[in-house]
């Protein structure tokens, strides 16, 4: 299955334009903890928001359709702002072949925050999906946040695409620790003016995890923002690839997109794959992207080793440090504490 | 509300003007082997070459066309010439025996001039000859070769072409890298021996005047140990309604703590598809500088590749593209970083206006063994109206913790503001507007040579002109 394609491909020798994810099967719908704050309606039944488009691509979503899997619908009334968050916990035991659909709805002048952890058994094995897609309506507001902590003989498909309209936002806060092969697809439509989005997404891969990500966002209303920030820690042989898209297209005139990314190689056999674009068919935007890749600066190291820290807790401190830039913009302390806890025992 | 005005082309009476090439010597339109052996046989290759030929064009036809960049559907092979001499084609050495048509054809490019004002050598290929090959007794006696590649390739350095011949360029490489190994034809061969600092530039001037044509010059540059060269590459054509193609192909080596610079102005015509191949190789200590403007053809794909194979090998690549109407140039620039403590610093500019596509594509590739490896890329973009486009790509893959790799880049337009202030200092709009772009273009005019600055400047000017909004 051809998953996370650029869309504007570059030279085929550089193998980034898009992912494979091979022999994926899913057999059953995942079992989920979750709990719902009261005037939030959540309805089992088909797939919905089907005309939706997702990071992963077309094949994900005809792969979902060909497994005739049921969709969650969840729709936040109008004007209702949800203090308490929806929490979502999965976990996997033993041999997993699961996948959990969502589509969420959020009315006008709505808010909603959903909180997803993922974790699994250190022995847990499989292939697990999930796909969430949204609809933002005029002055809606969606968070969603998501947690990865699965055992590294865990393929996972993380595929989340929306719309947002006039004066929504949207904005997804994944952290990824641990998985064989981790997908992760994020698509985003700034369809009205003023409409904005951001993606913040931490990972420490260690052993031979591989993580392939692809986030897009479409400007096509007026005065349209995106914000991207990637941080990232590879150790051991951890392989990862980012794709990174704004596309400014015509119209969307007085438009902001930026992304960013920080990537800490502490791994010999590391390898990091970056493929941050820029598309612009308008004249009125302004588009950044920025990119450090390497290991810490030797002035820095210097510095804090003549204050007494070895070179191997300089650089556990400043890899906790990328992920907590991250954890630190998840307002749900519990959460936040989840990901601390993790990364003390990693 | 603010008005806006566009000219619907572009002046190019300097470059756009055309010989009758009735007399010239065509072969048929297409690509057949017998084609590729009548243009052997043109050549007098040795029987190696032959061979090489005709298994570049089994390469060709297996390899498919690239499916990543702009569309190349408006060039048909089998309505391109290949190959064009020109009448009384014997390479010269002296401008007073070039025939008189041609010669008036370079003089007004400029080129006899520059050679005599700045330059220590000259190659002039007038569709698929060379027809003006000159070098300075004064850098001649220092060992310097430089000399037509044909004449070469049966003199005493043709073992030394034999080895280096599309070796970092194989035919492999892509399609239009194959169909440069069966029809290549002219081009420059420069040898700088060890300890040798040649002072002032080479240039090489290629000029498509045939319609329909294809151009395939072969640069090959080899710089010896401890040796300085900047080579200078100027091309033009005149406009026609039918497709043009150019895909030359220049191969440089350079040596252990040697430097090599070159610097390209391009300004091929609008219904020229560019599908060039550079690639330059450097040793222990040595550096390649990249000069780039790009401002000609319908269609671009322009990567000049520096292969850091040496330690401490560096790159730089300092490159402008401005894309105008009609136009869709995909540029940018490939680093391999294949040794321990190499460098590589990219530095470029894009501008796009009166609904021309520039994309500046790149990869920073960074082996296993490019340990302690640093990396810097730097793109800008300019868009100067809201029908236009600019993209970029840049890719790295980095396969070593030791390394520092940065990358930037930034999209926007001009600032009214700065326009403003310039208007409030006397300017008129179109001058400020001109000003501003040469200024966001100087990361390439400040590295050429002060007359091809002058040059890359008008030509940005001749650009700009009614471009107000």
């Amino acid at each position: 299955m051809v998953i996370n394609k650029i869309p504007s491909p570059t030279w085929n020798w550089l193998h980034m334009n898009d992912g494979a994810a091979e022999g994926f099967e899913i057999l059953n719908e995942s079992e989920v903890d979750i709990h719902i704050p009261e005037g939030v309606d959540i309805e089992n039944g088909p797939l919905a928001l089907e005309e939706i488009k997702t990071g992963s691509g077309d094949e994900t979503d005809a792969f979902i359709r060909e497994m005739s899997l049921s969709c969650d619908r969840i729709t936040v009334p109008a004007n209702t702002e949800f203090t308490e968050p929806i929490r979502m916990s999965f976990s996997y035991e033993k041999d997993v072949s699961d996948a959990n659909i969502y589509a969420v709805e959020v009315k006008e002048n709505a808010s909603l925050t959903l909180i997803m952890n993922f974790t699994s058994q250190a022995q847990a094995k499989g292939n697990v999906l999930s796909q969430l897609k949204y609809r933002c309506q005029k002055g809606a507001s969606l968070t969603v946040v998501q947690t990865q902590m699965i055992s590294d003989e865990i393929s996972f498909i993380n595929d989340i695409g929306g719309e947002c309209e006039e004066d929504a936002q949207f904005h997804l806060i994944q952290v990824v620790f641990g998985g064989k092969q981790t997908y992760l697809g994020s698509r985003t439509e700034l369809l009205g003016k003023r409409s904005a989005s951001t993606a913040d997404l931490g990972y420490l891969l260690t052993g031979s995890e591989a993580l392939d990500v692809n986030y897009i966002v479409n400007h096509i209303g007026k005065k349209t923002n995106c914000d991207i920030l990637v941080n990232g820690v590879l150790k051991d042989a951890a392989k990862k690839v980012f794709r990174g898209t704004i596309d400014f297209k015509k119209g969307a005139a007085g438009s902001v997109g930026s992304e960013l990314e920080d990537v800490l190689l502490m791994g010999e056999d590391i390898t990091n794959q970056t493929l941050p674009v820029i598309l612009c068919a308008e004249e009125d935007v302004e588009g950044n992207h920025g990119a450090t890749i390497g290991e810490l600066d030797e002035d820095l190291m210097f510095y804090l080793m003549s204050r007494g820290s070895t070179r191997e807790e300089i650089y556990n401190m400043m890899s906790r440090a990328r992920i907590e830039v991250i954890a630190k913009k998840i307002a749900d302390e519990e959460t936040r504490q989840m990901i601390f806890d993790h990364m003390d025992e990693k | 509300m603010k008005e806006k005005t566009y000219v619907e082309d572009i002046d190019r009476s300097l470059y756009d003007f055309r010989n009758e090439d009735k007399d010239a010597y065509r072969l048929e339109e297409g690509l057949t082997p017998d084609i590729v052996r009548q243009i052997s046989k043109e050549k007098n290759d040795p029987e190696w070459m032959l061979d090489f030929r005709l298994k570049s064009l089994e390469t060709y036809h297996k390899i498919p066309v690239p499916d990543w960049g702009p569309s190349i559907e408006g060039l048909d092979m089998d309505h391109i010439v290949t190959y064009v001499r020109p009448k009384d084609n014997k390479m010269q050495q002296s401008w007073e025996d070039v025939p008189e048509e041609i010669k008036d054809t370079f003089t007004k490019l400029g080129i006899p001039q520059a050679e005599h004002k700045s330059l220590a050598g000259v190659g002039a290929q007038y569709d698929s000859e060379l027809v003006y090959h000159n070098v300075k007794e004064e850098v001649a006696a220092q060992g310097v070769i430089y000399t037509d590649l044909e004449s070469a390739l049966h003199g005493e350095y043709a073992d030394m072409i034999k080895s280096h011949f599309m070796k970092l360029v194989p035919p492999t490489d892509h399609k239009f890298a194959a169909l440069h190994g069966a029809v290549w034809s002219g081009g420059s061969f420069v040898y700088v021996p060890p300890g040798v600092s040649v002072e002032i530039p080479l240039q090489s001037y290629f000029r498509l005047n045939a319609a329909g044509a294809g151009q395939f010059e072969h640069t090959l540059i080899i710089v010896d140990e401890n040796a300085y060269l900047h080579f200078i590459e100027g091309c033009s054509a005149p406009k026609y309604n039918v497709a043009n193609l150019h895909a030359g192909c220049v191969e440089l080596y350079v040596g252990k703590n040697s430097t090599l610079r070159y610097s390209t102005i391009e300004n091929w015509s609008k219904n020229m598809y560019n599908l060039n191949t550079k690639r330059a190789k450097v040793e222990e200590g040595g550096k390649v500088e990249w000069v780039s403007g790009s401002f000609g053809s319908h269609v671009s794909y322009l990567y000049p590749m520096s292969v850091l194979n040496g330690e401490g090998a560096r790159a730089e690549f300092s490159g402008v593209t401005f894309a105008g109407k009609g136009q869709n140039l995909d540029t940018g620039t490939k680093v391999l970083h294949n040794a321990k403590n190499t460098s590589s610093y990219i530095n470029t500019r894009s501008i796009s206006k009166d609904g021309g596509i520039s994309t500046f594509r790149s990869s920073v590739v960074v082996t296993k063994k490019a340990e302690g490896s640093k990396a810097a890329v730097s793109c800008q973009s300019l868009m100067l109206d809201d029908i236009s486009r600019s993209d970029t790509i840049p890719a790295m893959d980095i396969r070593t913790k030791d390394c520092d790799i940065g990358h930037e880049a930034k999209i926007g337009r001009i600032s009214d503001e700065t326009v403003f202030y310039l208007m409030s200092r006397g300017m008129n709009e179109e001058d400020a507007r001109a000003l501003i772009v040469s200024g966001f273009a100087e990361n390439v005019g400040k590295e050429l040579p002060l007359e091809y600055a002058v040059e890359m400047n008008n030509l940005i000017r001749l650009e700009m002109v009614g471009a107000i909004g």
